[in-house]
């Protein structure tokens, strides 16, 4: 008994303890609003509960949304607050594709009363063999899946909560840790959603490698999209949907490839037949962009050039 | 109620627990044994409270036609009767529930009828306390079983630990534990290793199981085609998930019996390092390979005409085409029974020929055989099974890891670069890699159970693990045998 069973029973409430005690500490996703140890970089993999939890506990009325993947992290919401005067939340994330941008409305939808919502989409979110990433489905974004917006049931500072006693929360813990004591602090929102770190690029710029060679569309996702288009119709609010910016090079690798520039065209004219509020700026008028001033690598428009993309929308609009 | 739950980890098991041996403190034996019975009716019926009624029917017919049975003053005529009609009463609950919707199915294809499928909701662990009381009634009948006290047989039947998913027992191996006096305290020693090997079956499904589910899921039930890598990977992870699901329900059973006092026996011996077909079955489920050697095998050999050779394979075949079928009501489990079967009758003639191979080339073969019928017991239909071995092969196309340099002759040849399984593939090649590591070089549970010894470092490792459980039980997942 003295050797083992109770031995065994300490061990497990000293290591449970101490292990839970060390993610309620660290607030791996902002659920609780706490960070004792002052970490600058939350889970890296975790945007959708860092922005999540951002949305959840805003005292402000945002009446702009922002949605998108990565690709979209680097519009500013002030710019796009001078630009209309809504007040502007950024909710991308990363890696996501129509499913997050259901639940991502419908969570907006549950808390707001939007008066514009822009949605940058990327050439990849119609691909049938992209699949949509793992990360939503474990996220507390998932509750807002379906078509009708669940009850909210998230308590914010419900410490003993089964979103933190996980596998992943100690695992992002101990990322977050890592990253903040020994790493490179990355993908920290401030307050908004807004994107903070931006080391500057040098060089040319960086053709980043087709993911999706076998494009095919998807049209379930399609089909996903129409509804958004079609709830934001019935709610009253506009839906202005931007195609992500590609750098020359890259859109010149996809025009070289036959199949790949037909899946292109594919995409756009399925975009531009969805939205009546469609821009394109996948496949024109990015030539005169063509350096790290104005993009990250060859997908990811940078803060700059994500801001002169807003100004070309609405001062167009306002001609 | 699972055991990789919190209500069964925090509630069930404690109270279960602390109430026995209360009980048998005060020499309370059979309020005890009352008290067990009970509380695993509840963890039985906790799952769907309407098919309490259905085991414990089971259980009061069973022990009822078992009691006419012993009475030797009954008639030889009636005893046969009653013998039959318990078989047909068991086998028929059996065909009802698990068979039913299988069997209009194929009526339905062969005779070009319409006839509505019932959609029967299988009861859990039906075909394991079906097979468990088979068992009883025959040895009853042919005057092995001599017991008749309802609460010891009640308990033998339904011991939570072994209710849903085996092992399938004896009760020869069971009652006379549940008799014997020195099992009616607590035992600090029996505890110990019951929470050791608990923990580390526990260990095995929430960490290593689950975490290849969904890889698994993802490869047999959505992807429409799987390239090389991936369909192998598939292949791998789906036999590495079974061997831990299985083996890890059958740890914590062992492991929960062992805090009442109770041996329940092993059902797995590192069935993965074998070196042909026959000894992995006598390493795989042995339980069940016991069960189909007595009750299948022995009496279709005793009914032949004569005891040749070639009549013991045919009888082997059909054995295990028979417990391929008890797997379940579909056509793969049929495949996977006569995959087996036949495995074993090459293996016996191999033997007879004296033909040998060299021992890493037997594992080799041993091991890819059985995992590639386990893709069969995995799929959901023959086809989906091809899709897997269609890429397993290189019909479905290469996409090569990312990494890897691209060369013109490679494109040439149409393979592609990209994610060479699917989401999370570092994380299923690194637990595959485990998985061969824990397989080949690990001591199995049993060997582990063996040399325990107590101390505050296995405690300090034990508690370790638990608590990586503890955090893994949100997904929470069921074993793969409860659907058998």
């Amino acid at each position: 008994m003295k050797k083992f069973i109770i031995p065994f029973f300490l061990f497990t409430i000293i290591i449970l303890s101490s292990l839970y005690g060390m993610i309620v500490a660290v607030d791996p996703y902002d659920k609780l609003g706490i960070n004792l140890f002052g970490f600058e970089t939350k889970a890296v993999a975790s945007s959708r509960e860092n922005k999540f939890y951002m949305l959840e506990r805003a005292t402000e009325k945002y009446e702009a949304f922002i949605l998108g993947s990565s690709t979209a992290h680097r519009y500013v919401t002030t710019d796009l607050e001078l630009l209309t005067g809504f007040r502007t939340f950024n909710y991308a994330v990363q890696h996501t594709t129509p499913e997050d941008y259901q639940a991502i409305i419908n969570h907006i939808n549950s808390k707001f009363t939007p008066k514009l919502i822009i949605l940058q989409l990327a050439f990849v979110d119609l691909d049938k063999n992209y699949a949509t990433d793992k990360r939503l489905y474990t996220s507390p974004l998932k509750n807002y899946l379906n078509n009708q917006v669940q009850k909210n049931t998230y308590v914010d500072n419900d410490i003993f909560s089964n979103q933190l006693l996980t596998l992943d929360a100690l695992r992002d813990t101990f990322r977050v840790i890592g990253v903040n004591l020994f790493g490179e602090a990355r993908h920290v929102y401030e307050e908004h959603g807004n994107y903070r770190f931006e080391k500057p690029v040098t060089g040319k710029i960086d053709v980043v490698q087709f993911s999706h060679q076998n494009w095919q569309l998807d049209n379930s996702r399609v089909n996903l999209l129409k509804k958004l288009q079609r709830e934001a119709n019935t709610k009253g609010y506009k839906l202005l949907v931007i195609s992500a910016p590609l750098a020359p090079a890259h859109l010149a690798r996809i025009n070289n490839d036959d199949h790949m520039s037909k899946a292109l065209k594919v995409y756009l004219d399925t975009a531009q037949d969805i939205f009546p509020d469609f821009y394109d700026f996948t496949s024109q008028g990015m030539e005169k962009y063509n350096t790290t001033e104005y993009f990250r690598n060859s997908t990811h428009p940078s803060k700059k050039l994500s801001k002169i993309i807003l100004e070309q929308i609405f001062n167009n609009q306002t001609e | 109620m699972l055991f990789n739950s919190y209500m069964f980890l925090f509630l069930f098991l404690p109270i279960t627990l602390i109430g026995y041996f209360a009980l048998l403190k005060k020499e309370l034996i059979q309020p005890a044994k009352t008290w067990l019975f009970l509380c695993s009716l509840y963890f039985y019926g906790h799952w769907n409270l309407k098919y309490l009624i259905l085991i414990v029917g089971s259980i009061l017919i069973n022990f009822s036609i078992s009691n006419v049975l012993m009475e030797k003053d009954r008639s030889q005529r009636l005893r046969k009767s009653l013998f039959i009609f318990s078989l047909f009463f068991n086998i028929g609950l059996l065909c009802f529930f698990k068979y039913m919707d299988f069997f209009i199915e194929n009526i339905n294809i062969v005779a070009g009828t319409d006839i509505g499928l019932l959609n029967i909701i299988l009861p859990l662990g039906i075909s394991f306390f079906t097979l468990q009381q088979i068992a009883f009634i025959v040895d009853v009948y042919t005057g092995l079983a001599k017991e008749n006290k309802f609460i010891d047989y009640a308990l033998f039947v339904s011991f939570f630990p072994q209710l849903i998913a085996g092992p399938i027992v004896h009760y020869k191996e069971i009652i006379p534990q549940f008799q014997d006096d020195k099992n009616k305290k607590f035992s600090s020693s029996d505890f110990s290793k019951g929470l050791y090997i608990f923990v580390i079956g526990l260990f095995k499904k929430v960490m290593i199981a689950d975490s290849l589910s969904g890889y698994v899921g993802t490869a047999f039930d959505q992807e429409p085609t799987l390239h090389f890598f991936a369909a192998w990977g598939a292949n791998l992870a789906y036999a590495f998930q079974i061997y831990f699901d299985f083996s890890g329900y059958t740890d914590m059973a062992i492991g929960l019996g062992r805090m009442f006092n109770i041996k329940i026996p092993t059902n797995f011996k590192s069935p993965y390092k074998t070196t042909n077909i026959v000894e992995f079955w006598s390493r795989w489920h042995i339980t069940l390979t016991n069960f189909i050697t007595a009750y299948i095998f022995t009496p279709l050999v005793r009914s032949m005409p004569k005891m040749t050779f070639g009549y013991m394979m045919f009888s082997m075949f059909l054995a295990m085409t028979i417990a391929g079928l008890w797997h379940g009501a579909a056509w793969t489990f049929v495949i996977f029974g006569v995959l087996h079967g036949g495995a074993i009758v090459i293996h016996h003639n191999w033997k007879k020929r004296k033909i040998k191979l060299p021992k890493w080339l037997a594992w080799f073969i041993t091991f890819n055989f059985v995992s590639i019928c386990f893709t069969m017991f995995r799929a959901t239909s023959v086809e989906s099974a091809l899709k897997v071995y269609k890429g397993m092969l290189g019909l479905s196309g290469f996409v090569m890891p990312k990494g890897l340099i691209s060369t013109s002759t490679l494109r040439s040849w149409d393979i592609k670069y990209g994610s060479y399984m699917t989401n999370d593939e570092n994380l299923i090649l690194a637990l595959i890699i485990i998985g061969f590591f824990i397989v080949l070089r690990f001591k199995n549970s049993n060997e582990l159970l063996d040399s325990f010894t107590e101390s505050k470092t296995k405690a300090f490792m034990t508690a370790g693990m638990f608590v990586l459980c503890i955090f893994g039980l949100n997904r929470l997942t069921e074993f793969i045998y409860f659907n058998f």
